[in-house]
């Protein structure tokens, strides 16, 4: 009841302050120039209406929040509840014994799919990362077009690195937090005239997380699990205008929470990792042809010592018999993989029809440079370590007139794979129509496509020997319709979705749900712009998911205040998710305020999870020998933090 | 009197500006017409616009008239100050780029991106120079 109370105070109080706070200042320069900058970000960016039902967060809207991590973002975005796995990473999709099955998230960055070879997940590599490097964001809920990217998903995160022709600064800035948490980075961007221009960044963090303490009764003895995150991250680009030259490298140590042990008994588990990445972009002065080329290359080691076992695997003692089985307790690992493609796209514009024509290949490669346990065993791999994927894409756009627009895109897409699983194809439509007048817009899409299972599948899958799963189908129906009057914009979305095949792990391995799976949604959005600089956010959610094990309902959403006064900036968000599964309601409450204390220096005091009361998960691990079930509860997937820093620009 | 026409008129744009819902392209109108009017104290002000990048059409409005030979300006805009040859390089010049407000002593002020905002300055050393008093509502807006 007191916690209510609280949480009723701060809306209050919020509420209170987001109508007088716009009051409170006067129209002036600064105000054009910010209404500049917000429709400069809106408009001549990269926001494309027809292409899904979309989010954007400006770069107004990431200064003022102060972002350090993707992660934060989530509590923004509908339907998403954020997680972390057993092995600390960011999932939104985790639940106790099932692994990534396909992608809940796409992640770009720029036009850069951020995918992990192996796990394919690369919410997983940016979720903790760093984001100071990030102009703003663009978030496509439903399937987006193939425009934005070849790989989709339910939700597409669009990440956009800032931009050396609107940077012009070298900017330094520094952090400290809770628990010791830092973080350094220094940027530079220039434009260099005649349409060149460069942008470095450089980032080192320390994100010390809370530790969750376990007490072990099987083994009598406490145990300390840990989620720190160590990490340097350079991104640099040079843009000729036509040409653009991007590489990024992140090297990182983290520990990995609870990993593999059965009795969550960890002594150490670490994984030292390194990411590499260069491409090349192309798109011609008129825009009609863009062509890509990229390469990345991913090492990481991984060392897990646990007092109880991590894992088993078959002793064999003389040939035909099946083996006996031995727990390790000790794993050494070393995986390695390689990702590259290769892009072209042409678009024809003829008088009220677009054409768009794209073909990619691409080829993914992992290998297990070591995967050892105790006793010098190496573990048994599977056969498949690669796999090529072909894909093309067709899209179209036909105007009526102003108002009134349909799209269609498809695409086909051939994976050739070896280890002895037979090749498949994955294939995906989507057709719609939008409105759109001064006041209304009313957008509606029917999607339906094959979703590839991820190449962890069908490596686990092919280590089992079992057969290959099916891709699972996804079609999806949904409308949203927006009215906007004045600085004000109402919007409602509706979407029904149904999966056949959905790929789920069992005892046996993965397999294709025997019935359909529903997924339904509906999301009001509620956007207020006072003035350039006092803006309001609301939005509330429901998701409802139903499968052939269970029903589970999720409840969301967030009201968020952006306000300046004289020099400071604030922002307050306050978001919610409720009733999923047996966990209690969570309420996120993260602030910033922002001192500009000079034209050059900036200071600030940030606070995530401020009430303490944010998303909780429970992990489950089971000993399949001895049949015992070991649960961690209510670990605090956020973590209160308060931070401290500060910001200098040259 | 000038003086106070010119600030209502540039109080009224801005009041404008943030109530109606507006497109960048006149935002960015409204802006040369109050950087325009604010260093020269003319009721029309005409304008040689070398950018076209920064306003893909020219209206003449707010007191603004676009004309086509920088000869004829009261205020240059420009991207590149240090291409201007002969009198023009006499004329307050304003850039819309910061490499060119960098890299010359010519511009009066620029507006120009920075750190993912727009940024209006002035040089103070040149405001002197051409004689130029601002409003009071740009006087933050200067630097040496």
């Amino acid at each position: 009841m007191r916690g209510f109370l609280c949480i009723r105070r701060i809306i209050t109080l919020l509420l209170v302050f987001m109508l007088v706070a716009p009051g409170a200042s006067a129209y002036t320069v600064e105000q054009l120039l910010g209404e500049y900058a917000q429709k400069a970000d809106l408009s001549t960016r990269t926001k494309k209406e027809s292409a899904g039902y979309l989010i954007v967060f400006t770069r107004a809207d990431l200064d003022a929040m102060k972002i350090k991590t993707l992660s934060e973002l989530v509590n923004e975005i509908p339907f998403l509840r954020y997680n972390e796995n057993a092995a600390g990473l960011s999932d939104v999709n985790y639940t106790s014994f099932q692994t990534n099955t396909f992608n809940p998230i796409v992640v770009y960055l720029n036009d850069r799919q951020m995918v992990a070879p192996f796990s394919g997940n690369g919410f997983q590599l940016l979720g903790q990362l760093d984001m100071s490097y990030i102009d703003h964001v663009e978030v496509y809920l439903g399937i987006p077009s193939y425009e934005i990217g070849f790989d989709t998903a339910a939700t597409v995160i669009k990440l956009y690195t800032k931009k050396g022709y609107r940077e012009n600064a070298t900017v330094v800035s520094s952090s400290i937090g809770s628990r010791g948490t830092n973080d350094t980075y220094v940027y530079s961007g220039r434009d260099l005239g005649n349409g060149n221009s460069y942008f470095l960044y450089l980032d080192k963090r320390d994100n010390k997380r809370k530790k969750v303490d376990f007490y072990s009764p099987y083994f009598h003895k406490l145990y300390t699990l840990s989620r720190n995150k160590y990490t340097y991250n350079f991104y640099g680009e040079f843009d000729t205008g036509n040409f653009r030259f991007e590489s990024q490298a992140v090297f990182g140590k983290m520990d990995n929470f609870i990993g593999q042990s059965w009795y969550m008994t960890v002594d150490k588990n670490r994984t030292d990792f390194r990411y590499l990445y260069g491409g090349i972009y192309y798109t011609s002065s008129d825009d009609s042809w863009k062509a890509s080329i990229n390469y990345s290359f991913t090492s990481s080691d991984n060392t897990q010592k646990s007092d109880g076992p991590l894992g088993v695997y078959l002793k064999r003692i003389s040939p035909g018999w099946p083996g006996i089985p031995v727990t390790y307790n000790t794993l050494e690992s070393k995986l390695e993989e390689k990702l590259s493609d290769v892009k072209v796209i042409k678009t024809f514009k003829i008088k009220n029809d677009l054409f768009m024509f794209g073909v990619r290949g691409r080829y993914r490669g992992f290998n297990f440079k070591k995967n050892q346990t105790d006793n010098d065993i190496t573990l048994p791999g599977s056969k498949f370590s690669r796999e090529y994927v072909a894909s093309g894409i067709f899209e179209a756009h036909h105007m009526f007139n102003k108002r009134n627009m349909v799209v269609f895109s498809a695409k086909l897409e051939k994976h050739f794979v070896n280890g002895g699983i037979t090749n498949f194809s994955t294939y995906g439509g989507r057709v719609g129509y939008i409105f759109n007048s001064n006041r209304w817009t009313f957008k509606a899409f029917l999607f339906s496509g094959a979703n590839a299972p991820t190449p962890y599948v069908l490596y686990r899958q092919n280590l089992l020997g079992k057969k290959r799963v099916s891709p699972q189908i996804a079609s999806a129906l949904s409308a949203e319709i927006t009215y906007r009057r004045d600085s004000s914009s109402y919007s409602l979305l509706l979407s029904d979705t149904r999966v056949s095949k959905a790929i789920y792990f069992s005892a046996s391995g993965y397999r294709n749900a025997p019935s359909i799976t529903w997924l339904k949604s509906v999301s009001f959005r509620y956007r207020r712009d006072f003035d350039p600089y006092n803006r309001l956010y609301l939005n509330l959610w429901a998701f409802r998911l139903t499968d052939f094990r269970s029903k589970r309902n999720l409840f969301g959403g967030y009201i968020a205040l952006f306000n300046r006064i004289g020099r400071f900036t604030l922002y307050n968000c306050l978001s919610y998710r409720g009733l999923y599964g047996s966990h209690r309601p969570a309420y996120n409450l993260s602030s910033t305020l922002t001192y500009r204390a000079t034209r050059n220096l900036v200071v600030y005091l940030k606070g995530t999870d401020l009430l303490n009361r944010a998303i909780t998960t429970d992990y489950y691990r089971f000993d399949p020998i001895n049949r015992h079930l070991t649960v961690l509860k209510d670990v605090p997937v956020f973590d209160r933090t308060v931070w401290l820093g500060v910001e200098y620009k040259f | 009197m000038k003086r106070v026409v010119c600030s209502v008129a540039g109080l009224f744009i801005l009041i404008a500006s943030v109530c109606v819902a507006i497109s960048l392209e006149q935002i960015k109108l409204q802006l040369v017409s109050i950087i325009a009017h604010a260093i020269v104290k003319k009721k029309v002000v005409k304008v040689y616009l070398g950018d076209k990048g920064f306003l893909a059409k020219t209206k003449n409005v707010n007191g603004v008239v676009f004309v086509k030979q920088c000869k004829d300006a009261d205020l240059i805009i420009v991207s590149k100050p240090d291409s201007l040859r002969g009198l023009c390089r006499d004329k307050p010049i304003f850039v819309t780029n910061y490499r060119g407000y960098r890299s010359s002593n010519l511009p009066v002020g620029a507006l120009f991106w920075q750190k993912g905002r727009p940024v209006l300055i002035f040089r103070k050393r040149n405001l002197e120079r051409l004689h130029v008093s601002l409003p009071k509502n740009l006087k933050d807006y200067v630097v040496d």
